[in-house]
């Protein structure tokens, strides 16, 4: 587990350092800009580039990782931890921003959303190894069914802005615990769809 | 202590196709085996059940007595080196050669820094470059270099000379032999280009088609197998009771490979006019699947 975590670190390390640049032109050109409110737009900017990294970083996890550490006697179990790590790392690094932001997201409805979407960029990495394009064309599909949903509410509720209206529609107690209970139980599924993968 | 590498009753399944047939095998320690099969054969297939990379349908595989499936402690002795990919699901693989080094040096807990760097240098391979931009050729030599300075107890490489020229095929087997003389350590090498491997291998496996066909010790095995020719009469009635493996005709004359032990040779020799010859390793596994299909 020591080396599967000091490996995870690294990688993870790795690929940050490849986002970082764009994540600053971007940050940059939002300074830049002459609104009044930039500086919170900036801010938001943050959360959500945080987001959409942090959302991508499970998949990419599964679908890259794999090849440079199972050939070398790492086990699913300690594979499938270092991604829990993953998830929770970035977790974390959201709620910061979040905080930074000064956002009205409530830190629950935060953590709620983010578990929502790392799971589900799990699922999509799970779904891949095991499936194959078949595991990418499913996921798509329920993509597209969740998300038609999930658009059709945003425009109902009036919300403009991805990031927030993806917390919002978490916001509320029971939101809140379906978002961390159906985090859980897709992690659960991907571990049960992964623990017996060929590599 | 040393530890045994063992298959028993294994079979593996894709979809409804089986692959593996109730394979039983055993890798003793301190030895170096070929593993030998034609395309298709299921050699990579094999090797991916024994280090835990494949899930087995049926049987088990153990190391040291403990099945090799998820153990952290049996893995971390094993080491598997196989072709690398140039392509990842996400795209080109843009890893670069140090990446693939680190993570060795993380994972191998044996693994040897400077026997490592020494290898890159002598096989004039470029840390910063990436695998998706490697030639084969060179995929092949990082491959080998992950196997030799991993120096683990059990070291499985998957047809490392496929990609090489002539020359870097024979600085392999001299660095195989030179690292098998100072570690003594097992080596488990699948090829299909047999003409140099042989003198290298102590033991052989013959897979074909998802059977074992053959296993022994190299020497003894080839020293079974003969070729016999002549007159076709003359041969016919040399070979009569044994066992021929692959025969060819050519006008009056004939050539059969054939089967036996030394004092069945020596009276053919005696008793017919016939010509008697060796077969190289090539040549017994040619003549093995051949008999299997005719």
């Amino acid at each position: 587990m020591k080396a599967n975590m000091r490996f995870g670190i690294w990688w993870f390390v790795r690929n940050m350092k490849i986002l970082v640049p764009l994540f600053l032109v971007g940050l940059v050109v939002m300074l830049l800009n002459n609104s009044e409110h930039r500086i919170q737009i900036s801010l938001d900017f943050l959360v959500t580039m945080c987001s959409v990294i942090g959302y991508l970083f499970p998949a990419s996890w599964f679908l890259e990782g794999k090849h440079l550490t199972f050939s070398m006697g790492n086990t699913r179990k300690n594979f499938f931890l270092q991604s829990q790590i993953h998830k929770l790392i970035v977790i974390l690094v959201v709620v910061f921003f979040n905080f930074i932001a000064n956002s009205n997201l409530s830190l629950f409805s935060t953590v709620s959303s983010v578990l929502f979407l790392t799971c589900s960029s799990e699922t999509i990495g799970v779904l891949c190894l095991r499936f194959g394009k078949y595991g990418l064309i499913i996921f798509t599909i329920i993509a597209g069914i969740v998300g038609g949903v999930c658009g059709f509410l945003m425009v109902g509720e009036g919300l403009l802005d991805i990031t927030v209206s993806l917390v919002n529609i978490f916001q509320g107690s029971i939101q809140v615990i379906f978002g961390i209970a159906a985090g859980l139980v897709l992690t659960a599924i991907n571990w049960l769809l992964f623990r017996k993968i060929d590599v | 202590m040393e530890k045994t590498l063992k298959a028993s009753g294994l079979v593996k399944t894709y979809g409804k196709k089986e692959v593996l047939h109730g394979i039983d095998i055993e890798f003793r320690p301190g030895c170096i085996y070929g593993l030998v099969g034609r395309n298709g054969a299921g050699k990579t297939t094999l090797l991916s059940c024994l280090t835990a990379q494949a899930r087995i349908t049926e049987g088990e595989v153990t190391y040291g007595g403990e099945t090799v499936w998820e153990n952290t402690k049996a893995l971390s002795e094993i080491c598997f080196a196989r072709e690398m990919s140039q392509v990842l699901f996400s795209g080109p693989n843009t890893y670069k050669v140090k990446d693939y080094l680190y993570a060795a040096k993380v994972f191998y807990p044996h693994w040897d820094e400077q026997y490592a760097k020494r290898l890159v240098e002598l096989f004039g391979l470029d840390v910063k470059k990436r695998i998706s931009n490697l030639s084969k050729g060179m995929l092949s030599m990082v491959t080998i270099v992950l196997a030799l300075a991993s120096k683990a107890p059990v070291t499985i490489l998957d047809e490392p000379v496929a990609g090489l020229d002539v020359v870097a095929r024979e600085q392999f087997y001299k660095l195989l032999l030179e690292d098998y003389a100072e570690t003594q350590r097992t080596f488990i090498v699948s090829t299909h280009i047999l003409d140099e491997a042989a003198t290298v291998f102590e033991e052989v496996v013959f897979l074909d088609d998802g059977k074992i066909l053959e296993q022994g010790n190299t020497d003894e095995l080839i020293s079974q197998f003969h070729y016999i020719s002549g007159k076709t009469e003359d041969v016919d009635k040399a070979v009569e009771g044994m066992q021929v493996l692959l025969q060819e005709v050519a006008g009056r004359s004939k050539a059969v490979a054939v089967r036996c032990d030394e004092t069945s040779l020596q009276q053919v020799q005696q008793n017919h006019t016939v010509d008697v010859s060796g077969m190289n390793l090539q040549k017994v596994f040619i003549a093995l699947t051949n008999s299997k299909e005719g």
